[in-house]
């Protein structure tokens, strides 16, 4: 998953507002139930007559292997569902052709830009009479409201299945921070922890570590910086929306750190934000090049050899560290910078709505649409989305001092095996798990994610985040970002991001679709001359000249648009749940 | 053999005789298959004149005219830089083409059978190599950390070569790939010209004091010529259509400006933009090029051989 969505404490208060009055709204739906989730423990499937196969497309590349699911996560769900799981690794463009030509699997997890492809050209199942034998997923109907009200659709069927639900959000912190800047904390320290003021500092500093360290013990390059194609404008902008307090409610909406409404790629959007950073990154050295020509597996490769100096992503880290720990140096590795005001995502919010990216649908083609509703609300129940979080009780969990929580050797797996996804099932189907992480599940009172407890932070915790942790006054990664908080060295997330936001915004036609696409398109071709400017004259020479290429492309026209469905969906916010900061 | 098609009866009247039928019995199913692959899809053409979404039947469709073909020339930039690049790449790519031919020749004059087999085989192997791995390779030899730039580090240069990232070079880089991959494939064909020229040829030459260098440029090469000018002419009729395969793979934001070839910008305009009919209109353009190009190469070939391919 490339991206999540987080929100501070103080939002969960507005968010739940919101759905209520939305589920007020939305009239007519039978099945509505209290956000609150009063959701019975349990699944209630059992294994229907007779083992049917469902084909499963992904809207990424499939992180275990593709074909018949064969692990005991994937099988106990056969054993409880009757239903073998056939998953079909995918990518955008693989989305596109199977939507355009109409070859469709059972069940699709459908990013939110082909939705309405998918809604128009009726390629998706309405799911209304299917729902009625549904009884764990009709508790969300809210959370289907909101997907409609997103794709303005207004023919009083519901479609798409929001993923990772939490009845009861409440805030929780997360081990490490999400997405952003980390670097290495053996060289930081090393430089005597010099105070970084803002990202941008981080660029002469990594210019001397560089110097000090151009080559790993084996001798290979090492970068200060890098990037990958495949991903298409992501690696620009995302780290800076999560760690300078931007905010993307949508792929479309996205706002500054002041709260004020911007489109991304204004010239005063995140995305030259980030093109400007990798600017400065080119003209001090530390760029790696072929940031521009690797894809993402050739830029993991450097990653795992110890050959960068930065990442982007908190779902990295494991990996990136265990280079050091197969090495036996427990405290070399990556942690998320601190630098003065940067924003904490240490806290994290799921919400009632679920996440806004991707959901699922059950396809016109599925041969036994009940068998598979019967599946996914086995998935939506919290034995099915524990399941799917935290894999088998007496295996991979077990009850200790009366709470569930990891086995010691599942947290060592899951932290030193990074096949332990793929040979048990753990955390592998995420796209398929109905309810959050951060749901309480009311026969045990916990979190339904078991990765989220005391005892698997303490046991997790090794001597290079313990060393970070400790620095910064905290008990492991997450609880440091806290203190600073606390201490008002960092922010919590921006108070702009509304979970629910995208629901109350008119959404764009296809014409305005293709014009994005498009202004996407030239973007990726050009940015890279804007990066390789030899001074600040060169760059804004480059930027104005690719302002030009996609204010031609009808940007202007994008933007007047989002800006408008920014501003009417904030007005029917503030109606909604009243005073807004 | 016998004629095919036999006169009997009414003169001028033509009748079909058994193996004229047995013939086309056996050509049937090949017909089936080039309707069905060749022709049939060319219905798909019509979504260029609606404003097609997928999944919606095309009676339920608006429809769009010549709307898609005038965006095209409207804003004409994209088109006209993918059609100069596939017209550069591709003329460069026919300019090297003989460069199969000396190979074959070399190859022929190699004396030791075992040697000459094991050459053949090596250099047609790469042939049988996908794009995937051949960009592979590529990045293995050129990238920062490859055998090109670290031999390069350790004999002392401080400069490094990138030519997968390099826009100015990358004409030039995709051709020498295309040579590496195709030199092998495409001399077998010549090595098969050589082979039927009449060896008595040779052997006057000898007797009339031709050394090797005169034999080959007097017997060998016009020998060889008509394959030659035959494949050239079926290549420059095709050369829109060829190796999106290998464009597609060396594609990169630091080359774009100059990989862009028609083909690909057909991909990016319907499966990344998601304009279907846009892309089939661009389509439908470069199917209009590919003709006038095939039919102006039959003029030339016929004024120049006196023989028309089609």
């Amino acid at each position: 998953m490339k991206k999540t969505k987080a929100s501070r404490p103080m939002s969960v208060a507005a968010a739940l507002c919101l759905t209520a009055a939305l589920t007020a709204c939305s009239g007519g739906n039978s099945n509505s139930a209290s956000p609150s989730g009063s959701a019975a423990p349990g699944g209630s499937s059992s294994p229907a007559a007779g083992a049917v196969k469902l084909s499963i497309s992904w809207d990424q590349q499939f992180n275990g292997t593709p074909g018949v699911q064969n692990n005991p996560v994937a099988n106990e769900i056969k054993a409880k569902t009757g239903v073998t799981m056939d998953i079909i690794s995918s990518d955008p463009d693989k989305i596109k052709v199977m939507l355009a030509g109409g070859d469709l699997p059972d069940i699709m997890i459908l990013p939110p830009d082909q939705a309405k492809v998918a809604l128009d050209g009726k390629l998706v199942m309405p799911l209304d009479e299917l729902l009625a034998k549904a009884p764990n997923i009709s508790k969300f109907q809210t959370a289907l409201d909101v997907i409609n009200a997103r794709l303005n659709n207004t023919d009083g069927h519901h479609y798409f299945l929001p993923i990772n639900i939490a009845p009861n959000a409440k805030p929780f912190s997360n081990y490490a921070p999400w997405i952003g800047w980390y670097t290495r904390w053996d060289y930081y320290k090393e430089q005597g922890y010099p105070e970084l003021k803002s990202y941008d500092d981080m660029i002469p500093m990594l210019a001397d570590e560089l110097k000090k360290h151009p080559t790993t013990d084996e001798g290979k390059k090492v970068y200060g910086l890098s990037g990958w194609t495949d991903w298409g404008l992501w690696s620009y902008y995302v780290p800076f929306v999560y760690a300078e307090g931007w905010t993307e409610s949508t792929k479309n909406t996205t706002t500054k750190p002041d709260g004020s409404y911007v489109y991304r790629y204004a010239a005063d959007g995140p995305f030259w934000r980030g093109v400007e950073f990798y600017n400065k990154a080119f003209r001090a050295g530390i760029l790696d090049k072929e940031a521009f020509t690797q894809k993402y597996s050739d830029y993991q490769g450097k990653v795992k050899s110890g050959q960068l100096l930065t990442i982007h992503m908190g779902w990295e880290l494991d990996g990136a560290n265990a280079y050091f720990k197969a090495k036996g140096q427990d405290d070399k590795g990556f942690v998320a910078q601190v630098v003065d005001g940067a924003t904490s995502q240490a806290y994290s919010l799921q919400s009632i709505v679920g996440l806004n990216d991707p959901w699922i649908v059950i396809s016109k083609n599925c041969k036994d649409p009940e068998r598979a509703i019967a599946f996914l609300d086995y998935l939506y129940s919290y034995e099915g989305s524990g399941l799917l979080s935290n894999g088998l009780k007496g295996t991979q969990w077990d009850i200790e001092n009366g709470k569930p929580e990891f086995t010691d050797a599942t947290i060592k797996a899951r932290t030193e095996d990074k096949d332990f996804g793929v040979k048990t099932g753990v955390g592998l189907y995420g796209k398929l798990q109905g309810l959050g992480g951060s749901t309480v599940d009311p026969s045990t009172g916990a979190y339904l994610d078991y990765g989220l407890t005391e005892k698997y932070f303490k046991t997790k915790l090794n001597p290079l985040d313990k060393d970070y942790s400790e620095h910064y006054g905290g008990t492991y990664p997450g609880d440091a970002w806290n203190k600073l908080v606390e201490q008002g060295k960092a922010k919590s997330l921006s108070p702009a991001f509304i979970p629910a936001l995208p629901a109350l915004q008119s959404q764009g036609d296809d014409d305005l679709a293709k014009i994005e696409a498009n202004i996407e398109q030239i973007l990726i071709k050009e940015t890279p001359k804007a990066v390789m400017a030899k001074d600040d004259a060169a760059f804004q020479k480059e930027k104005e000249r690719i302002l030009g290429l996609v204010n031609k492309a009808g940007m202007p026209q994008a933007d007047a648009f989002w800006k408008k469905s920014f501003e009417d969906g904030m007005a029917k916010y503030k109606e909604l749940v009243g005073d807004v900061k | 053999m016998a004629s095919n098609i036999t006169a009997r009866g009414n003169p001028g009247r033509k009748k079909i005789g058994k193996d004229g039928v047995l013939l086309f019995l056996l050509s049937t199913p090949f017909i089936a298959c080039m309707i069905a692959f060749n022709y049939f899809p060319v219905y798909g053409w019509v979504y260029a004149f609606f404003d097609y979404k997928p999944g919606i039947p095309l009676a339920q469709t608006p429809f769009a005219g010549f709307a898609h073909f005038k965006a095209m020339f409207d804003a004409p930039d994209d088109l006209i830089n993918a059609l100069v690049n596939t017209l550069a790449m591709n003329f460069l790519n026919i300019l090297l083409s003989p460069l199969a031919i000396v190979f074959a020749i070399m190859l022929n004059e190699v004396r030791s059978t075992k040697y000459k087999k094991f050459v053949q085989t090596f250099s047609t192997l790469p042939n049988f190599i996908s794009w995937v791995l051949v960009f592979s390779l590529t990045f293995a030899f050129f990238s920062t950390e490859g055998l090109v730039n670290t031999l390069l580090a350790k004999l002392g240069s401080s400069h490094a070569v990138d030519p997968i990232g390099n826009e100015r070079i990358t004409w030039l880089f995709q051709a020498g790939i295309t040579v590496w991959k195709t030199l092998g494939w495409s001399a077998i064909i010549y090595i098969a010209a050589i082979a039927g020229i009449d060896g008595e040829l040779y052997g006057a030459a000898k007797v009339d004091g031709a050394n090797r260098f005169r034999a080959i440029w007097h017997i060998t090469v016009p020998g060889v010529l008509p394959t030659f000018l035959v494949l050239l002419l079926l290549s420059i009729s095709n050369m829109l259509s060829s190796s999106f395969d290998q464009y597609f793979v060396f594609y990169n934001p630091l080359v774009a400006g100059k990989i862009e070839v028609l083909d690909y910008y057909v991909y990016r305009s319907g499966i990344k933009v998601g304009d279907y009919p846009f892309a089939t209109a661009v389509g439908m353009f470069k199917t209009l090029v590919s003709v006038i190009l095939l039919f102006s190469v039959n003029f030339v070939s016929k004024k120049i051989r006196g023989q028309s391919m089609i």
